[in-house]
């Protein structure tokens, strides 16, 4: 009897595998999800994104944060978390649009989405996010992967649950993860020119969302010192200079400037100043407050959407009584602080560039009021890079069904049973129930599959420190041979 | 003998040159015209609070019709036993679009009458899947231009020339109004680039594209005339014309079987008479949304000059597109064919917009990626494709009200956009320069032949002559 031997795949075989799985995985719950859609006329999809009931107006933090951006007092009283370049951008954007919009009361503001200036404003900022998605992402999947699946899979990026989400939210996330992207693709570019760029790149992600900044690890891990310092220079300039147009701007200051400056769009910001001046705690520390909220919890509860590690310390709170609340939450950020140190210690031992990546995702992922559906999209970036990695062993098809799981729209299953589904749930389990299935299980997902990177980076670590050790015990040896042999010879 | 064989090299090598050179240099202008055109269209949008693009596109009244077209279409392709009507033709393929369109909305936003015609605007899934529509039909656009005119040396300039098409005005008009011609360009284009394939799949797809942008638009269906110049012209021509007539007629049969089984006749009568209703010269005056030349009658020196305006306007209609039709089969350039062809299309007065000026982007691409065939007459084209194409800022908005005063009392509507205003006429012009040129290739490939031909006679008459002489 003939034994046939399984044919040996090579790396470039063996990755395509993994990227047709990720595809066909995608495509197939792509496909349920417009069935269902179509059948639902449309609420399987909203109940996806939103939940069940009337879905909420969308891209509402665009046009809210045009709102906020308009005003002179955007830090001292609309508490906007936003960074400096941020809001600069949203000022810049409330040049363009009706003035009778911004002197609106705040709960007035969906009118906004009736404007043809604002609309036609957002389109085309998602046309140019969304083309320039493309065009990085295919640039990196055709030099560095499989060349014809690259279309395929940026379409699939796209369509992404978090990008998807992300752009319902009319949020700005995605322009800063655009932003990082260029900074971890082009990092590392021959051209000087474009690496500046990519410097540059991620101090405007900073400047956008604070939290990228974080990617900077990359240049001291890659031992590039000057690039580092440039890019921290670049950070502060670009943080700095539109944060003294606000400080300047804010009307506590009390400095005059002239009209042309000062001129907010609202006439109701007139009889705001007025309460603002009342209640002032300075610009700097309002922005600095800010800041840290971004360290607190949202919500006493599973805050679904958030894939932070805290989450867990609430999954299985009974959403009746809500026991142990206070309890929960210290356990909660003790796992987070846990969490960061540790993922922060690993990233210096990563050999794999898609770990790194991800590993800085996380830390910054993980931090409570960063962490949301729309935040996700940062995981585009370690998933491209891990698509492009050569070298590939079994362990990486649980990552990519991670990431497939992550990045598909995964249709609600029980969408036509519903309510039966949901009585079940709460009176079996007790806990937080959701419709959305990326919501239930991103977290879960995300923080596994973290896990078991954790594992794999300390398992070769240590193996090789084991290797390495051996190696040291015996080379001395070996020279000494050698260098014996090298005298017999000459 | 060896000194005219090196010599032939070098001119035809300095020659190329001089062409490469030109062409540098008609790029770099064409580039520099609509960055200025961009960022002072940008400048003036700041300083008019975006009043200047929406009028630009809009025009002045209109406070709300972003994505209308799109939406109104959802609303009127899913009425039910629409082929009964004959008011306006509605393309199967287009329907199937917009009733699938329709299935994820909410039945209270598609049967909605005309007082919740704004409803669409704002709910989640219909913005939605419209962002993500003209996103990925803008990709995909970016895509196929950049294939086409990848042989440019300077990946920069690639990349300028792609931008500068994706947010010329044409496109711009499009995705603003929500008109669907932007799928029906992509896949004509796809048809244009990819007809002469040498994968065999790519060219039976490229078929497929265009009778897929015949069934959204129809009128497509006059770019399969540049098959009759290529090899097994017959075999392509009449597999493409099948594809055409299935995906035309099926889903046609479908929906009037189901939802109109006993009027097939009628259906079929209306859509034809809505079809010729599709060339009739309208009464209505001047628009300036129309780039047809039957326009130019009423434009406002002009029909001071002429008494029977639509008599006029009919005749100027059919001689120009006969000449269009005609001087396709004598062309011998790509991209002046192609401009032919569409030409005929958009001169239609029943179709012809703003929207549909997005037709001329293929032209553009062929015309600056033909630079065999460089001389130094096409800085006129540039520049046409230029001021059509780029966005030009609304210079004049500022003096609207007294503009809008002066206009109504000459007796025409006051346009904003300068693209708008001088779009029909600059496609008119670079119509005739198109004609103009083609003749004179013409007269000079006849006068050539017949030169050939004297030399051919003559030759003969010589040997004829050298044989009598001999047999003497």
């Amino acid at each position: 009897m003939i034994k046939r031997n399984k044919p040996v795949l090579n790396a470039q075989q063996y990755n395509d595998l993994l990227i047709k799985f990720f595809i066909v995985f995608f495509v197939i719950n792509m496909a349920v999800c417009l069935i269902f859609g179509f059948i639902s006329n449309g609420d399987a999809i909203s109940i996806m994104l939103n939940g069940h009931g009337k879905p909420p107006s969308p891209f509402r933090d665009f046009y809210e944060s045009i709102y906020d951006g308009s005003k002179n007092y955007s830090y001292t009283q609309s508490g906007n978390i936003y960074p400096p370049v941020a809001l600069l951008f949203f000022r810049f954007m409330s040049k363009i649009i009706t003035p009778d919009l911004l002197s609106l009361w705040y709960r007035y503001i969906g009118r906004m989405l009736c404007d043809q200036r604002t609309m036609i404003v957002f389109l085309i900022f998602c046309i140019i996010c969304l083309l320039w998605m493309y065009n990085m992402l295919n640039k990196k999947f055709v030099s560095e992967s499989n060349r014809k699946l690259a279309p395929i899979l940026c379409f699939c990026c796209i369509f992404s649950y978090p990008v998807v989400y992300c752009i319902e939210r009319g949020n700005v996330v995605i322009l800063s993860m655009l932003l990082t992207m260029f900074f971890v693709f082009a990092r590392n570019d021959e051209s000087k020119y474009v690496r500046e760029l990519s410097y540059i790149s991620l101090a405007f992600a900073a400047g956008t969302k604070l939290y990228p900044a974080i990617f900077g690890l990359l240049l001291l891990k890659d031992k590039n010192f000057k690039g580092a310092i440039r890019t921290i220079i670049y950070g502060f300039i670009v943080i700095a200079v539109p944060f003294m147009y606000f400080y300047i701007l804010d009307p506590t200051t009390n400095i005059e400037l002239p009209a042309i400056f000062t001129a907010s769009a609202s006439s109701a910001d007139i009889q705001t100043n007025v309460a603002a001046a009342e209640e002032t705690k300075g610009v700097l520390k309002s922005y600095i407050d800010s800041i840290g909220r971004l360290f607190n919890r949202k919500s006493g509860w599973v805050y679904f959407g958030s894939v932070s590690i805290e989450n867990l310390a609430f999954m299985t709170m009974n959403t009746k009584t809500k026991d142990n609340q206070e309890l929960r939450g210290e356990i909660g950020k003790i796992l987070f602080w846990a969490s960061e140190i540790i993922a922060l210690s690993l990233f210096f031992f990563a050999k794999k560039e898609w770990q790194k990546v991800s590993l800085l995702t996380y830390l910054m992922l993980n931090i409570p009021a960063a962490s949301s559906a729309y935040a996700m999209t940062f995981i585009i970036i370690p998933f491209a890079c891990f698509v492009c990695e050569k070298e590939k062993s079994k362990i990486d098809w649980f990552y990519m069904a991670c990431f497939a799981i992550l990045l598909s729209p995964l249709p609600t299953l029980w969408y036509f049973n519903h309510a039966l589904f949901k009585a079940l749930y709460k009176s079996y389990l007790g806990i937080a129930y959701i419709p959305s299935l990326n919501k239930l299980t991103s977290y879960v997902i995300y923080q596994l599959m973290h896990l078991v990177m954790l594992i794999q980076i300390i398992t070769i670590t240590f193996s090789k420190d084991t290797e390495k050790k051996d190696e040291m015990k015996n080379k001395p040896i070996e020279c000494q041979e050698f260098t014996e042999l090298e005298e017999a010879v000459i | 003998m060896s000194s005219t064989k090196t010599k032939l090299p070098h001119r035809a090598l300095s020659r190329q040159k001089i062409q490469e050179e030109q062409q540098d240099k008609m790029l770099f202008a064409f580039i520099m015209f609509f960055m200025f055109n961009l960022i002072a269209s940008i400048g003036i949008a700041i300083m008019s609070r975006g009043e200047s693009v929406t009028a630009s596109i809009f025009g002045i009244s209109n406070g709300k019709e972003h994505f209308m077209h799109m939406f109104d279409n959802i609303r009127e392709y899913n009425q039910a036993k629409i082929y009964s009507y004959a008011s306006k033709i509605y393309p199967p393929l287009a329907t199937v679009f917009y009733r699938l369109y329709g299935l994820l909305l909410n039945n209270e936003l598609v049967y909605a009458d005309e007082s919740g015609r704004y409803l669409m605007q704002k709910d989640q899934r219909a913005m939605m899947i419209y962002i993500f529509f003209a996103s990925v039909v803008i990709i995909l656009l970016t895509r196929l231009f950049e294939r086409q005119i990848k042989h440019i040396k300077s990946r920069t300039v690639v990349k300028l020339i792609t931008f500068s098409i994706v947010v010329s005005f044409p496109i711009l008009h499009c995705i603003c109004t929500g008109n669907i011609a932007i799928l029906a360009l992509l896949f004509s284009l796809c048809f244009i680039i990819y007809r002469k394939s040498e994968n065999a799949k790519l060219r039976e797809l490229s078929y497929l594209s265009l009778a897929v942008a015949v069934g959204l638009q129809i009128y497509p269906i006059v770019f399969i005339l540049l098959l009759i110049s290529e090899d097994r012209a017959k075999f392509k021509f009449s597999r493409t014309i099948i594809y055409c007539i299935v995906i035309l007629l099926v889903p046609f049969l479908l929906f009037v079987l189901f939802e109109n089984p006993n009027n097939v006749g009628i259906a079929i009568k209306n859509s034809l008479i809505a079809f010729l209703n599709l060339f009739k010269v309208g009464s209505k005056g001047l628009n300036f949304d129309s780039i047809s030349i039957t326009n130019i009658v009423y434009m406002p020196i002009v029909r001071r000059l002429i008494n029977q305006k639509m008599f006029m306007a009919s005749v100027a209609l059919f001689s120009s597109e006969f000449l269009a039709i005609v001087l396709f089969f004598l062309s011998k350039s790509h991209w002046r064919k192609v401009f032919l062809l569409t030409y005929l299309f958009i001169n239609i007065p029943g179709i012809s917009n703003q929207s549909i000026l997005s037709f001329i982007l293929p032209v553009f691409v062929l015309f600056a990626c033909d630079v065999k065939n460089r001389e130094k007459s096409d800085w006129i084209f540039f520049i046409l494709f230029a001021t059509i194409l780029s966005p030009i800022p609304v210079w004049w908005y500022f003096y609207a009200d007294k503009l809008t005063v002066w206009a109504n009392h000459n007796g025409f509507p006051f346009e904003a956009s300068i693209n708008k205003v001088c779009g029909s006429l600059l496609f008119q012009l670079m119509f005739i320069l198109v004609v103009i040129v083609e003749i004179v290739a013409i007269v000079y490939r006849c006068k050539k032949a017949a030169q050939n031909t004297y030399y051919e006679i003559s030759y003969i008459n010589d040997i004829d002559n050298m044989q009598n002489e001999v047999t003497v």
